[in-house]
Formats: structure tokens, C-alpha cells, sequence
């Protein structure tokens, strides 16, 4: 494993011990109970345990790994990290917008993004194969396999077109 | 013998009706189609196809996942062997020897050895699961709490020794799946957990997205990661495609090994299809009368590994049918199906859904003879999927994964929990996590809770009493050896090594 890859190996271990404590602590807040009749905190606190003992240990084993001898060789291409970036994103802000734009609107703004992103060339390409996708998937899902999906008029517009 | 008959033959009537023929049709053009594209394999595909299950019924769910995990292992071995590049991991060990026929212009007799060995495999392990299911449904009617207990505590410690990678880091994996499990309304005492005042919470945290998000959104964050790359795509010619009879005569018997081995390693936790390839393939070099052409273009090592992990899929249905628990991944996705109908696996359910189960086995004859009819003539089809740009694979992939989780209880959380465990796969992936463990433990967990909490609760608070059970202790004794036994293999490996250096 290069530096890089050290340093994300670290900070990984790092939040996974700040969750196991505060799954740990959380658990306590639950009660116990006794062996005879065992709570609902009970199995959490013993995962909890369990689990900050072992991500500790893991957080001790990638500290004490320190830097990498020799400088490792470069990696073949430059990785697309805007890619992840937006992708995520997407993800993070389409609950967020769903409610208010409605389905075709908000899909229609993620995945252009996500087209976009992945090959930036061609944007009059991705804007018409975005609708494409949008509009298709709105007919499949919501007409033709009944998914209840956010309408608005524009939804419903479309859901009325052929009967 | 005559119930057994008589049950399959009336599962082969329901399976035959054209909603569920066109179900494993759809299953096994879907997992060709998955294994062939690296990356994204059977778990990907199901995680994706999870919540479309609900506009099936729970019968028409299982005949499609189960089409979809025989088709990827069929589907793996073709870019394997063209291409050298595994469709899935199963698939790994093919590309060894089948690339290397492939260079020497055999890759027609690889391809056809590979499908015939998937389908002879696929045929015994249906078999092996029938006649296995049957029987350790009727044990398991006698389990109580503790040795469910012991079934889910011995199956994560099995899991642990197998999945590869570093031990701590499965072990984490499966707390951390524990815990997420345990988000929610606890039912045995109706208090809220972790929940943190959010209503949507308290049903605790869906199954559905983080599948789909360490699985599906994942795998395509790897993807996207890389610039675009495409590989040449070769041609098949249909009269290449039938071997000679000397490939015949030594790929036969591979695939009859392979597929007892693949079977026997698929009723273990872990990979089991994986595990079932290495093990085939070295078992096959060690009793070849020509172990040098191995590495070379040797059939056997197509044969015998392809047999061993369509095998192991069998197997892996085994546990899932007749106790209820889930060993690998995709069983979990399995389970995950029958859930959203409103079904728990396990003895019972043999019994009461009887057709259930026999219309599923049917289906999976079914579905082998498609495969086998699909995949030879359709070869040069199902390579040209790789063509298709990754850049618009990507998006199309993210968006049915999107909507798939919305459809089943349009919840925006579930979106959210969606693309976090995308982005968690992602990054614990890239630090040498494997995810699996996790989501098995998000299944099992629950049911080690639970029967922990009920056998505590029947003995008195008596530990001793829910562990030194015959067949608990039994189990936590194997479970044990297969930790204690590489260990003191090591010990003795370094004695040896220094009295020998010490005598020299």
C-alpha cells in the first residue's frame, strides 16, 4: 500500500473506532436487564464492547505500519475522483430535491450530472439521452410496474399521455 | 421417494406455466449478462433487481435470483476465458488456462467444456440440494434457540476463516453489521434503539439500501474510478466451438469432481463459489498423469473449476432452505427477497410452502437447460455487451438502484442510507475491507439476538447451559478447529525450521 493509500487506511480506522465508541456509549443509555431476563441493551453492549476493542487494535496496527519504505510506483492513469465526487453527491442531494421537484425534474438533473461528469465531451449528447433515460424509466416504473413515484403536473401529463 | 417424485413433478407443472418460464428466462439472460461485465456480478445484479421482486410473487422472485446466480457463473467464464478478463471472482481461476486455450485457438472447445461442465454441475447440485434440504429440514424442526444460536455464531466464525483478507477486519465488518442490525424498535421489548427521535428509523435500517449501496452503487464508484479502457472483443466461430475427443476424455471426469466438490464446499459459509474454483483447481493438478500443462491450456482446469462453482451455488441454497440462515452474500439477497413477501425460510417453510420449494427446484432444471441452449449459439452476443460505454452503463445502473430502493417503502431516508453505503462500500473496499461479512451479519444478527436473548432466558440465565449443548458444543468445536488447527500448523512449521537450523 502506497502513502496515499496509508494515510485513507488510518483515517478509516480512526472513524471506526469513533463509531464503535459512540455505539458503545449509546448502548448504555438502553437497559441491561439481567442473564435471566436480558434487556434490550444487553446484545448492543456486548457488540459494542466487542467492536471498540477490535477497531482499537486496528487503529494501533495501521499507526504503527508508519510510512512506506519505498516510494511506490505511480499508478497507471490518474484515477477520476470527480466522478465519485458527483456520483455521490447525486446520491446525497436527490432525496433531498425528490420531494420538491418530482421525479422527472430531479432524476433528470442527476443523471445528467452523472453523464456529464463521466465524459464531459459530448453535453447536448448526455442532456437528450438524460431525458431519454428519464422519460423511459418514468414509463417503465410508474406505468408499467405500478412504482409509486413523487408526481407532480408534469408527471401527471405524462402518465395520462396514450390513456 | 414416491413423495419426492410426485412433489417435483407437480413443481415441474408450476414451473412450466409461461410467467415463471419467462421469469427464469429473464433470470438467466440477466446473470449471463452480469457475469460477462466485470464488476458488476450476481450480487450487484440482485441487489439491483431486490426491490422489483415485489411485483412478482415470492415463487417468481426466487426462480429469477436463482437464474441470475446460475447465469453469472455461466456468463464469468466467457470474458475469462476471451478476454482474460473475470466476469466475477468465480471466474478468476478460468482465465489461467482458458486465456491460454483461447491464445492457442481453442477457445470454442473452453467455452463449450466450461457451459456443458455448469450444466452437469448444475443438474447434481439441484439434486444434492433436494435430497439435503429435505433432510436437514427435518433435524433442524428439533433445533430450539440455543442451537440457532450456534448455527449463526459458528457460520459468522467460518466466515471470518474464509472470506480472505485480514481476520480483524472481517471481524469488524461483522460487528459493525451486528450493529446496524440492531437499529430500531427492539420486538421483545418494544423500546426504541439508536433511533435518535426519527420515526423512519425506528423501523430500523432497511436491508434493501445498504445492500444495494455496497454492492451496486459501490462497484460502480469502482468503475468510475478508472478512465475508460476497452479491450478488443474477439469472435467465436460456431464450428470452433466443439471439442475433440481427447478434450472430452479428460474434461468428463474433471467435471463430475468438480461439481461433488463445489456442492460439498457450497454448504460452507463464505465464497463458497470462489473457495470451490481454487479448491477444484489444485485438486485437479495434483491427480493430472500432466500436471506441467497446468498454467499451459489444460481443459481440466476449465472443466473442473467452472463444474465446482455452478455446484457450490446448489449448495449454498442448502442452509438457506433448511435452516433459514443465509451463508453467502447472494443467499443473503435470497433471504432479503423472501422477506419482502412476508416468508422466513427454514424447516417450516419447506412444509408450508412446499410449492414454493419444488416449483423453485424445477425451475432451476429449467433454467440450466436455458443456459446451456443460451450460452453456446449466443457467445459473440453476450462478449459484445462489453462494448456498451461505461459512462452511460454507470448512470443507468445508479438511477435503477435509486429508484428500485425508493419503490419499496418511498422513503427518502432509504435514498440517503442509499448513497452513504455506496460511498462506505467504496471506501472500505479500497482499503482492503470486504463488505460481505457485513451484510451477512445485518441477516444473522437479528436471529443470534434473538435466540441468545430467548435460550438465556429458557435456562435461567445459565450460560453453561445454552453452550454445553451436544449438538451446540459440537459445532462451536468445529467452528473452533478451524482456527486452532492453522495455528498450531504454524507453531509446528517454526519449531521444525529452528531444530533444523539449529542441527545445521
Amino acid at each position: 500500500m502506497d502513502g496515499n493509500g496509508r494515510r485513507k487506511e488510518k483515517i478509516i480506522a480512526v472513524v471506526l473506532v469513533g463509531f464503535s465508541v459512540l455505539y458503545l456509549a449509546s448502548s448504555f443509555r438502553l437497559e441491561i436487564g439481567n442473564p435471566r431476563n436480558p434487556g434490550p441493551g444487553f446484545f448492543p453492549i456486548a457488540i459494542g464492547g466487542i467492536l471498540t476493542v477490535c477497531t482499537v487494535i486496528h487503529l494501533a496496527r495501521a499507526l504503527r505500519k508508519g510510512r512506506p519504505r519505498e516510494k511506490a510506483a505511480p499508478s497507471v492513469g490518474r484515477k477520476n475522483y470527480r466522478a465519485i465526487a458527483v456520483i455521490v453527491a447525486s446520491g446525497i442531494v436527490y432525496p433531498l430535491i425528490l420531494g420538491t421537484l418530482k421525479f422527472l425534474v430531479s432524476t433528470f438533473a442527476v443523471t445528467f450530472c452523472m453523464l456529464y461528469i463521466l465524459k464531459p465531451e459530448r453535453l447536448f449528447s448526455w442532456i437528450f439521452l438524460a431525458l431519454v433515460m428519464v422519460i423511459a424509466s418514468f414509463i417503465v416504473f410508474s406505468r408499467l410496474l405500478g412504482v409509486g413515484l413523487p408526481m407532480g403536473p408534469l408527471e401527471v401529463f405524462l402518465f395520462h399521455i396514450g390513456g | 421417494m414416491w413423495e419426492i417424485s410426485q412433489s417435483l413433478i407437480g413443481g415441474f407443472a408450476a414451473a412450466l406455466s409461461p410467467i415463471y418460464v419467462l421469469y427464469a428466462l429473464v433470470g438467466a439472460v440477466l446473470g449471463t449478462i452480469t457475469g460477462v461485465l466485470p464488476g458488476l456480478g450476481p450480487l450487484g445484479a440482485m441487489a439491483i433487481l431486490l426491490s422489483f421482486t415485489l411485483t412478482m410473487d415470492a415463487t417468481g422472485a426466487m426462480i429469477l435470483f436463482a437464474g441470475i446466480y446460475y447465469g453469472a457463473m455461466y456468463g464469468g467464464s466467457t470474458t475469462s476465458i476471451l478476454l482474460n478478463i473475470p466476469g466475477e471472482a468465480a471466474s478468476v481461476v478460468t482465465c489461467i488456462d482458458g486465456y491460454e486455450m483461447s491464445k492457442r485457438g481453442r477457445a470454442g472447445a473452453a467455452l463449450t467444456v466450461s457451459a456443458v461442465g455448469s450444466f452437469i454441475a448444475g443438474t447434481i447440485s439441484i439434486l444434492g440440494l433436494m435430497f439435503a434440504t429435505l433432510f436437514l429440514s427435518d433435524i433442524a424442526l428439533r433445533f430450539g434457540p440455543a442451537e440457532f444460536l450456534a448455527i449463526g455464531v459458528c457460520g459468522l466464525i467460518l466466515l471470518v476463516r474464509l472470506s480472505g483478507g485480514s481476520i480483524l477486519q472481517s471481524i469488524i465488518m461483522i460487528l459493525v453489521g451486528m450493529a446496524l442490525a440492531t437499529v430500531g424498535v427492539d420486538f421483545l421489548s418494544g423500546i426504541e434503539r439508536f433511533t435518535f427521535g426519527n420515526l423512519e428509523l425506528s423501523q430500523g435500517i432497511e436491508f434493501l439500501p445498504v445492500a444495494m449501496g455496497i454492492f451496486g452503487v459501490a462497484e460502480v464508484l469502482i468503475t468510475a474510478e478508472e478512465k475508460e479502457y476497452q479491450q478488443p472483443v474477439k469472435k467465436v466461430k460456431m464450428r470452433e466451438l466443439l471439442p475433440t475427443r481427447r478434450e472430452w476424455r479428460s474434461s468428463v471426469p474433471a467435471m463430475f469432481r468438480g461439481s461433488f466438490l463445489g456442492f460439498l464446499i457450497g454448504l460452507i459459509p463464505g465464497p463458497s463459489p470462489v473457495i470451490a474454483t481454487f479448491v477444484s483447481y489444485i485438486s485437479e493438478k495434483k491427480i493430472s498423469k500432466h500436471p506441467e500443462e497446468f498454467g499451459k491450456g489444460a481443459i481440466e482446469a476449465v472443466a473442473g473449476p467452472e463444474s465446482a462453482n455452478n455446484a457450490a451455488v446448489g449448495g449454498a441454497y442448502v442452509p438457506l432452505f433448511a435452516l433459514g440462515i443465509p451463508f453467502t452474500p447472494a443467499m443473503a439477497m435470497v433471504l432479503g427477497a423472501l422477506m419482502l413477501h412476508g416468508l422466513t425460510p427454514g424447516p417450516s417453510l419447506i412444509r408450508e410452502r412446499a410449492d414454493l420449494f419444488w416449483t423453485v427446484i424445477a425451475s432451476m432444471y429449467l433454467g440450466n437447460f436455458m443456459l446451456i441452449a443460451l450460452n453456446i449459439p449466443l457467445v459473440n452476443v453476450f462478449v459484445n455487451i462489453l462494448r456498451v460505454p461505461k459512462n452511460i452503463l454507470l448512470p443507468t445502473i445508479v438511477l435503477i438502484c435509486m429508484i428500485g430502493v425508493y419503490s419499496v417503502n418511498s422513503s427518502q431516508l432509504d435514498l440517503l442510507l442509499l448513497a452513504i453505503f455506496g460511498f462506505v462500500g467504496y471506501v472500505l473496499r479500497g482499503v482492503g475491507f470486504q463488505p460481505a461479512p457485513l451484510i451477512l451479519a445485518m441477516v444473522i444478527g437479528p436471529m443470534i439476538e434473538t435466540s441468545l436473548r430467548q435460550a438465556l432466558n429458557i435456562t435461567g440465565g445459565n450460560f453453561a447451559g445454552v453452550v454445553f449443548r451436544p449438538i451446540c458444543m459440537t459445532m462451536y468445536i468445529v467452528a473452533s478447529l478451524t482456527f486452532i488447527i492453522p495455528a498450531a500448523s504454524k507453531v509446528i512449521r517454526k519449531l521444525r525450521s529452528k531444530s533444523f537450523s539449529r542441527r545445521h
